[in-house]
């Protein structure tokens, strides 16, 4: 196999690897807007959110409340793997209170979802912080994909940036 | 029996065995048996109203029984079914029989034929057939049809559910109340029904199986002296921290058991229902429920109201299922608690005061509708959580209507509450804002025609001061004034319609983080965050008003101001100006102009949204019962920098025509037909997402109702 050759080779080998590589990326959702809120400390809140850049056939699967990550993974990401603590679901949000649908444009494709979260999860995190856990949760939703996008609940009082309940 | 002629002078009152002349007395009534009735004049003086058999007949004794006399039931003539025996009358139990209600009987002396002298009256109170001393059966039934005639839609509109479609629906309500001496029969029953499904009254809740004709609500309430039980929609409840006017399907009772001492029961279901299921609504008890008790006492028996303390007790649970035709987010819960409220006032009752306090014992049981899909992945339980709430308000009547300047009556009263919830107290009975502590001062003042509120109200949250947790402070004030400018300079014999009626009022609003959570365990890593936040609501109403028009302007300024950090810039305004009129040119025509003017600054994005808003509206009677209203309405909005523009038309006109159909025993039956026109234009331009369309729907409809009973 004459150099150049091996060269040719190596350029279609590198084409392919950044092609196999790139496709995961492009097809998989990529971030949540907003990433972070501040939401109420007693009662329920329903928060606006949207997931974007999904792939065209990637659909989404369950959302879910819990407590903590697994340490020390940041907030505020997507995850090829479950992120959440085992030990601190909160529980889901009931499917009759399932709003998310497809939208986008420019051709993006994206997931509007209202965050809903029942007054019992946001007891559960109450009364974990009143134990002296931290008093922020998350918002977990997986895609089919294999990825998981998260956004921080901040439990404020229902102050202002608190959203409506 | 023949309608009396009244062509005698009548005395407006006789004096009580007032006898002068031809001395006359009767008397009436004493209801001694079903069939004979005794009376004498000796009874005239217990006459309390006491109830005869509609079949029964009666008679009465007139001392002189050689006067003529005459006798009317209210406006109808009976003489000629009594028959005279020396000094008794008598109207006979084979006589027609008299009817139910409450009457008259009027006796008149008709010596002087040309002059009738009226010499008593006395009540005459008639039990019904079925022996009520009340029976009143109230059924209407009200039936509408629709019918979309012709629709269309153009451009991007949506399409419509249905182009054409003729549909029914039906109101039935049946209302009856029996009455007899201390008991008390009250119903009110409510069916509705749709001949298309969707519209059906549980369709949100059983599609197809929804049944077309639906119980919408009903309430049987049966009162017998000191006590009354109703059953079907009730409303339970007075302690504004446990349970406050809880209104389900359910049965409530309660018992005067003395003067001082009172008893109530609520019983009912824990999700408002409708529907011919569960039809007492206790059908699922164990698991959905709102049972509470109360005991009253009133601690002065002298004065009722003076000063009263109630105890309740409630026990209640329910599951995860949503009220009916409410959008809510609803959770599987179980409480149990008790609630002690002292309120009283002073014997003048320019004070008076309310105290509240509850015990309430509460957790969320397991829930299948937070399961995630694995079903082998746990779930936090809610630990069971016992907690209190309470709350105090005092009021005072500064002054009364005391007379100051110019004899101006003067009214001030202050007010003063405090209220404070655990962090996680809650009630299935009442909404109570948890883990807050609220102090709030109110002045409330009338200065003859002059009216003026103040309020602030200074609230924190976080009341077991959770370093990890945010807390938020917020104070809150409220100013009005309303000033009738033509009550204070016009004269009130000759109103001046250029003096307006004036009403100014203040919004604001002050939210700030007062602390700094750990951002480790909060989540709150950047500045801002953390709120704080202003925002001001100022508004000035003009209203004018003339003999044939009225007119109003008003002006507000909205300004939310955001100070936290890295959010300085984030601030709003809000300008309005907003212009009606309406005009009365003639009785039978109402017309309404309108126009309003918004502008919204976004000083973040140096961005201003603008909004100009023109409305005419037309009602007018141009036929007896024939009646034209239309309106349209043009918006138009667009921005400082050409990102998004909208402009909308919205025309509305229908023709009506009520009319009246000859119904059984000579009632008319009231029903109304419409023709309408509906049509909605809409442009938009968004060059952000660059979007051009433009949508158009129209649709033709008519309708015909129809009144029964």
């Amino acid at each position: 196999m004459t150099h150049k050759r091996r060269a040719t080779l190596f350029f279609i080998g590198c084409l392919f690897w950044m092609f196999y590589l790139h496709l995961p990326q492009a097809h998989a959702v990529t971030g949540v807007n907003p990433n972070g809120v501040n939401v109420r400390s007693s009662g329920s809140t329903s928060v606006f959110l949207t997931f974007q850049n999904l792939a065209p056939n990637e659909d989404s699967q369950e959302s879910f409340f819990c407590g903590e990550l697994i340490a020390p993974l940041p907030a505020n990401h997507v995850f090829d793997f479950n992120p959440c603590n085992p030990a601190t679901i909160f529980g889901r949000p009931p499917n009759r209170l399932d709003r998310s649908q497809l939208s986008g444009t420019g051709g993006r494709s994206n997931l509007t979802d209202i965050m809903t979260i029942p007054s019992s999860v946001t007891r559960r995190a109450l009364q974990a912080a009143q134990a002296g856990s931290a008093s922020q949760f998350f918002y977990v939703r997986r895609f089919s994909s294999g990825q998981f996008a998260v956004v921080t609940c901040r439990m404020a009082g229902g102050g202002a940036r608190s959203l409506w309940p | 029996m023949g309608d009396a002629m009244m062509h005698a002078s009548i005395r407006p009152h006789f004096p009580f065995f007032c006898l002068t002349g031809r001395v006359l007395c009767a008397a009436l009534l004493g209801y001694t048996s079903p069939l004979y009735s005794q009376i004498s004049s000796a009874d005239l003086s217990s006459a309390d109203g006491s109830y005869i058999a509609h079949n029964g007949g009666f008679s009465l004794t007139v001392e002189d029984s050689s006067a003529s006399l005459a006798f009317f039931i209210d406006t109808t003539d009976i003489t000629a079914f009594l028959s005279q025996d020396g000094t008794q009358w008598v109207y006979p139990p084979q006589a027609p029989p008299l009817p139910p209600g409450q009457h008259e009987l009027i006796i008149y002396q008709t010596d002087d034929p040309a002059q009738w002298q009226e010499i008593n009256r006395l009540p005459l109170n008639v039990l019904t057939p079925s022996g009520f001393e009340v029976s009143v059966i109230s059924p209407t039934l009200d039936i509408t049809l629709k019918t979309q005639l012709a629709s269309d839609t153009n451009g991007d509109a949506t399409a419509l559910e249905r182009d054409t479609f003729q549909d029914g629906e039906l109101q039935a309500v049946f209302a009856s109340e029996q009455q007899t001496g201390t008991m008390t029969l009250r119903s009110n029953i409510n069916i509705v029904g749709f001949s298309y499904r969707p519209d059906a009254l549980r369709f949100a809740e059983m599609n197809e199986d929804a049944p077309k004709i639906d119980l919408a609500d009903y309430l049987v309430e049966y009162e017998h002296g000191a006590a009354s039980v109703a059953l079907g929609h009730i409303s339970y409840g007075q302690h504004p921290l446990l349970i406050d006017s809880v209104s389900n399907r359910g049965l409530q009772a309660r018992y005067q058991i003395s003067d001082e001492l009172d008893f109530s029961l609520g019983l009912m279901n824990g999700n408002s229902i409708v529907g011919y299921n569960n039809i007492f609504g206790l059908s699922h008890y164990d698991d959905n429920r709102v049972a509470a008790a109360t005991i009253g006492v009133e601690l002065l028996p002298t004065r009722p109201g003076g000063l009263r303390a109630e105890f309740t007790y409630m026990n209640s649970e329910r599951p995860s299922e949503d009220d009916f035709n409410t959008g809510e987010i609803s959770d599987a819960e179980k409480n149990s608690g008790f609630g002690f409220r002292l309120l009283g006032s002073s014997e003048s009752g320019r004070l008076r005061g309310e105290l509240n306090y509850a015990h309430s014992r509460y957790t969320n049981p397991n829930d299948p509708n937070l399961e995630l899909d694995d079903p082998d992945t746990p779930i936090v339980e809610v630990k069971p959580s016992s907690d209190d709430a309470y709350s105090a308000e005092i009021s005072y009547d500064i002054l009364a209507g005391e007379s100051m300047l110019w004899d101006t009556p003067v009214t001030l009263t202050s007010s003063l509450r405090y209220a404070y919830a655990d962090a996680l107290y809650n009630s299935l009975g009442a909404f109570v804002d948890a883990n807050l502590a609220l102090y709030t001062l109110g002045l409330d003042g009338q200065f003859g025609p002059v009216g003026t509120q103040f309020a602030y109200t200074h609230a924190q949250d976080n009341v077991d001061d959770l370093d990890t947790l945010l807390t938020t402070r917020t104070r809150s004030l409220t100013f009005a004034l309303n000033l009738p400018l033509q009550s204070l300079f016009g004269a009130a014999e000759e109103p001046q319609w250029w003096w307006p009626e004036l009403a100014y009022t203040l919004d604001r609003v002050h939210q700030e983080a007062v602390n700094t959570p750990d951002p480790e365990l909060s989540g709150f890593d950047d500045p801002s965050q953390l709120p704080d936040q202003i925002t001001r609501l100022d508004s000035l109403d003009f209203t004018w008003y003339g003999e044939q028009w009225d007119a109003s302007y008003r002006f507000s300024i909205a300004d939310e101001d955001n100070r936290q950090t890295g959010r300085e810039q984030a601030d709003f305004t809000t300008l309005e100006h907003a212009v009606n009129i309406g005009l009365r040119p003639i009785n039978d025509l109402n017309l309404t102009l309108g126009t309003a003017y918004l502008r919204n600054h976004d000083r973040e994005q140096s961005l201003v949204n603008y909004s100009n808003t023109y409305t005419f509206g037309l009602d007018w009677t141009f036929w007896n019962d024939w009646v034209f209203n239309g309106s349209v309405t043009y918006i138009d909005e667009d921005d400082n920098a050409s990102l998004a523009a909208r402009d909308t038309t919205t025309l509305q006109a229908q023709i009506s025509y009520r009319f009246e159909l000859p119904g059984p025993a000579s009632r008319k039956l009231p029903g109304q037909w419409f023709l309408r026109y509906d049509r909605e234009k809409l442009n938009e331009l968004d060059t952000e997402f660059e979007l051009d369309s433009s949508a158009t729907t129209w649709t033709i409809s008519s309708g015909l109702s129809f009144s029964f009973y």
